[in-house]
């Protein structure tokens, strides 16, 4: 018996099967076409590096996109086509497997990640660039239960963030900013969704990183690994400023005792978290 | 419906009962095994992971620490946990050899250096000047020790129950796998520890 | 339970004394499953709970302690009590069938396995009337989970349960082993084993060598926690970083322990309802142990912003681990691909499984190069990362092997309509849960929050993933009122009620307790395919 495919709709009581399917499919098509079309892109990048990483995500996507539809496409394609229909007779052909074409769709995937890695590793070497030299801002930054200590070791400036009052980290446009990070407790992310770019504040370790803003204004930063009761409250933000603003403010020696509240200290003593629960409420209702 | 005709193999063979090679409770024996050595790895990479990221090894400030200069005591039950090794070996030989009344001798020395080694371990520890609260050096060397402990401690149950059933005579030439089992177990534990004495008080 | 309908035929093994006792595969199969369903609803509603705080910015509910132990313990109930047990219950069951063996090679060390489960869910559940539950995000990375910032008893509770339930497994892996290796029917060389006994083999492998690792690391932590320790705490010269390549040498393999048997499942289940073989079987078995293996390798890719790992290998590793995954979607769809598609309820699932499955690979892979992974590791982008791969790759897989074993368990069939809502419902569901969550790790939220701005302009993507998630939560009703309703008065299943090709459907529904009478001859993997067509190992035209 040779298997027989029909070649013209159904008829008849697989028409309903088929409607019903095809609205299914439909269905999930629109789903899904929908929540990926949205996904385009992460925040537009604010930092020199921000921009590599940017394009490196956009390349990604592209090719998961290609991806993406290739395959749904094929199950789509295989679910519509090949459903059971009633003038089947005998067993479709029993093919059980094909030595090129899985040679294919091993080597292409293969060659696909190998060249996406070599883009990624360029990329890295940029990103995780760590040259002393060429710094021109730095500042230390350190995580507590729960809020930031922005450090500016040549100025002598500290600013410590409380529950109520998120820190803001200041820095020149245009110039390499060097961040030392470290945590005295437990484990903190510092996160700013706009440079693209996290890196995690490790008891015990100082991890240090580079960047280069490239556009003015201020960016929200928050705390993104879990760190206890108060995570989601562990917010800060980066304010850019042009090299001039930068100089009066450092020359001012930091944020203004009465500029809302922000604490400048001058002195090295070890920061105590005060952030209660009952605080933050309080905060937040002020907010 | 289905045109099932079923060839005459009846269930008996699929129970694989006759199967050569080793039988069920040395494969599951080797396998478990496999595990324990993963559990040991574990413990064994965080401790050098902690030896290395501390610099100097045994960290300073703490005389109790030179172990390297203590050296006899550890190394008389090393030899005996060795020595118990090759008695429980031998009880696997005499019993392969059908020697039910060999078995159990080896095993009852294969029992009675356990429970030395055990109680010599035991004694160590009161004579230790640190705790396992003593920093680095504290906890990985009593976790090492201790877990490896708690292993010859369940090692020795498993030769006793050996030695209970071998007493009434349950095993024979054809079927001992307990005893195989638990003989390969036993080699497990005295390859740790000589893995262990080396690492902490000669290397 | 529901006993008395699971088995009509054998009426002097129905009684509950019977059950707790049993030693028979079949039953712990289906303990296992019941086990599995009870703390899905725990896990479910913990979920819920989540899912309803985040819905609008402020804290409406809970407040964040109670938050931090409702996301904390959702993960740890849903992967080591749902997930893994789900798979154990269709492995349990399925497995010794397959193979034409009368049980397991240790049936009493199987029913320890299981009962392990249920007392170790209690340890770790009793936290929340004991003063509070874990609270230090599944992962439990010290010092968060340090006595000094996780006083209360939960911790401590959450390691002893994760320890027992580790145990639980590695005696499982054991026996899974030794009953593959060992107990296979006359002619059924390693090379004709039905593919989901050979997803369990390579799962087993990697329980056997990943679980004792975090059983170590859980050790560590509670010797650090009670009695001073100093392994992870950097104040007295430990090593936070420890902790995750540890527990990250377990819990990325355990990643692929939760999958693979999913795709065992599925593999069984598209050829039968496409009515050819699967595509590429040796290709499928090397590509299984393929990930086995690779994913000892890529641990350190959920470390890449710690700065503290050796970033290019684990990079090109996990780029690595995406290409067996990719030849295994070729094969599935190949498979279908000029086949005659049946779409009952587990051929439904399965394609469900396909094509989320897909997405949760493919939203995996933007981590491997690691600039990228600077940008959405710890945000949204991992949840729903993680959401497609578990509950749209691996539970969706389950519901296929629910539907698609439930007549084999209890002769009886499941009703396709109200399986049919089922699918839809929970489709749609996890769609809407899990894919706003993409676009809430790229603008920036990140995971593990009680409560964000109202600013942050991630208000609606929000309402829509929690109306998804009660969606989900409303999917599973048909399913229970399904199971019950065929229970009762469900159409009488047959023996082979799907023309499925393994031995398992050789004998009766469900089957005696020695599970065969007699044997087809095996010259191929699928031997009831060769006794039907009359054709032994050998192709059709």
């Amino acid at each position: 018996m040779l298997p027989k495919r029909s070649s013209c709709a159904d008829r008849g009581g697989n028409t309903r099967t088929m409607r019903r399917l095809a609205t299914l499919g439909l269905l999930a098509i629109v789903a899904l076409v929908a929540g990926a079309c949205q996904a385009v892109s992460l925040r537009s990048p604010a930092t020199d590096q921000a921009i590599l990483i940017s394009d490196l995500y956009n390349l990604v996507f592209a090719v998961a996109a290609v991806v993406f539809f290739l395959v749904e496409g094929l199950i789509v394609w295989s679910v519509i086509r090949y459903r059971r229909k009633s003038t089947d007779r005998g067993l479709p052909a029993q093919t059980h497997g094909n030595l090129v074409l899985e040679i294919v769709w091993t080597a292409v995937p293969m060659v696909t990640v190998i060249a996406i890695f070599l883009a990624s590793w360029n990329v890295l070497n940029v990103v995780d660039a760590r040259d002393e030299s060429v710094a021109q801002v730095k500042v230390e930054v350190v995580g507590y239960q729960w809020a930031w200590k922005f450090g500016y070791p040549d100025a002598g400036i500290e600013i410590y963030g409380t529950a109520e009052q998120n820190p803001q980290l200041v820095v020149p446009i245009n110039k390499v900013v060097q961040v030392s990070v470290s945590s005295q407790d437990v484990n903190h992310g510092f996160y700013i969704p706009e440079f693209l770019f996290q890196r995690d504040a490790v008891p015990g370790r100082v991890n240090v990183f580079q960047f280069t803003p490239n556009k003015l204004g201020v960016f929200n930063g928050q705390c993104s690994a879990f760190c206890g009761l108060m995570h989601h409250a562990m917010r800060f933000s980066v304010k850019v400023v042009t090299q001039a603003e930068y100089d009066a403010w450092i020359a001012a020696g930091g944020p203004s005792a009465n500029a809302a509240g922000v604490a400048t200290l001058r002195i090295t003593t070890t920061p105590v978290a005060v952030a209660t629960p009952a605080i933050v409420r309080f905060s937040r209702i002020t907010m | 419906m289905s045109a099932l005709t079923p060839a005459a193999h009846e269930t008996s063979h699929a129970a694989g009962r006759g199967k050569k090679g080793l039988g069920n409770p040395v494969l599951g024996m080797l396998l478990f095994i496999v595990s324990e050595i993963m559990f040991f790895a574990g413990l064994f990479a965080a401790y050098f992971n902690l030896r290395t990221s501390t610099g100097t090894w045994p960290p300073a400030g703490n005389g109790a620490f030179e172990l390297h200069g203590e050296i006899l005591f550890p190394a008389v039950m090393t030899s005996l946990l060795v020595l118990s090794s090759v008695t429980c070996q031998f009880a696997v030989w005499r019993i392969r050899a059908g020697d039910r009344k060999g078995m159990n001798r080896a095993l009852l020395a294969t029992v009675i250096l356990g429970v030395i080694f055990l109680c010599g371990q035991a004694y160590d520890y009161t004579q230790l000047g640190f705790g396992i609260a003593d920093g680095v050096f504290g906890s990985t060397f009593y976790v090492l020790t201790g877990f490896h402990g708690a292993h010859v401690l369940g090692g020795v149950l498993m030769l006793s129950v050996c030695l209970y059933r071998g007493g009434l005579g349950q095993f024979s030439a054809e079927h001992h796998d307990m005893v195989e089992a638990t003989s390969i177990y036993w080699h497990f534990v005295d390859v740790v520890w000589i893995l262990l004495f080396t690492l902490i008080y000669i290397v | 339970m529901a006993t008395t309908a699971l088995r009509p035929a054998a009426r002097s093994g129905t009684g509950i004394y019977e059950w707790l006792t049993t030693t028979d595969h079949k039953k712990i199969g289906i303990l296992y499953m019941i086990s599995s369903f009870v703390f899905l609803a725990i896990g479910g509603l913990l979920a819920l709970g989540v899912r309803a705080e985040l819905a609008q910015p402020g804290l409406q509910f809970l407040d964040e302690s109670t938050y931090n132990q409702l996301f904390t313990m959702h993960a740890t109930i849903m992967i080591f009590w749902v997930i893994i047990p789900f798979l154990g219950a269709i492995g349990n069951y399925v497995v010794p069938l397959q193979l034409g063996a009368p049980d397991m090679a240790f049936p009493r060390i199987n029913a320890l396995s299981f009962w392990l489960i249920p007392f170790a869910g209690i340890i770790v559940l009793s936290g929340f009337v004991l003063g509070g539950a874990a609270d230090a995000g599944w992962t439990a990375y010290p010092p968060v989970s340090s006595i000094k910032y996780s006083p209360g008893p939960g911790m401590n509770l959450w390691i002893m349960g994760l320890i027992l339930i580790g145990t639980s497994s590695i005696l499982g892996a054991v026996n899974f082993l030794v009953t593959i290796f060992r107990m296979r029917a006359p002619g059924m060389t390693l090379f004709r084993m039905p593919i989901l006994t050979w997803t369990v083999l390579v799962t087993a492998v990697l329980v056997l060598m990943a679980t004792p690792v975090l059983t170590s690391a859980l050790i560590m932590l509670f010797i650090d926690r009670n009695f001073g320790g100093s392994f992870f705490d950097p104040a007295t010269g430990g090593s936070a970083i420890l902790w995750q390549n540890i527990f990250w040498f377990y819990s990325h393999p355990a990643v692929y322990i939760m999958v693979l048997p999913a795709m065992g499942v599925i593999s069984e289940i598209l050829p039968v309802f496409s009515r050819k073989p699967l595509f590429g079987y040796k290709a499928f078995v090397f590509a299984t142990a393929g990930i086995g293996a690779l994913g000892f390798s890529v641990w350190a890719h959920h470390m890449f912003t710690t700065g503290g790992v050796f970033l290019p290998f684990f990079s090109i590793m996990t780029f690595f681990i995406a290409i067996p995954t990719g030849v295994k979607m070729f094969n599935w769809v190949a498979t279908m691909w000029r086949g005659q598609l049946i779409f009952s309820t587990p051929m439904l699932f399965a394609i469900g499984f396909l094509s989320m499955f897909l997405i949760g690979g493919i939203n995996g892979v933007f981590s491997a190069p690691v600039p990228v992974d600077y940008a959405i590791h710890a945000t949204y982008w991992i949840v729903a990362h993680i959401h497609y791969v578990l509950f749209g790759g691996s539970f969706l897989g389950i519901m296929a092997g629910l539907y698609f074993y439930f007549p084999k368990m209890t002769g009886k069939m499941l009703d396709e309509r109200l399986g049919k809502i089922h699918f839809v419902l929970m489709y749609v569901g996890l769609n809407l849960t899990f894919m706003p969550m993409h676009l809430l790790g790229l603008s920036g939220m990140p995971r593990r929050i009680a409560d964000y701005s109202p600013t942050a302009g991630w208000n609606d993507l929000n309402l829509i993933a929690t109306i998804g998630g009660f969606t989900i939560g409303a999917s599973l009703l048909p399913l229970l009122w399904n199971i019950y309703i065929s229970l009762r008065n469900g159409k009488a299943a047959g023996d082979d009620p799907w023309e499925a090709n393994t031995l398992e459907w050789a004998t009766s529904s469900p089957p005696p307790a020695w599970n065969f009478d007699r044997l087809p001859a095996i010259t191929s993997e699928r031997p009831l395919f060769d006794a039907r067509h009359g054709r032994s190992g050998k192709d059709h035209a």
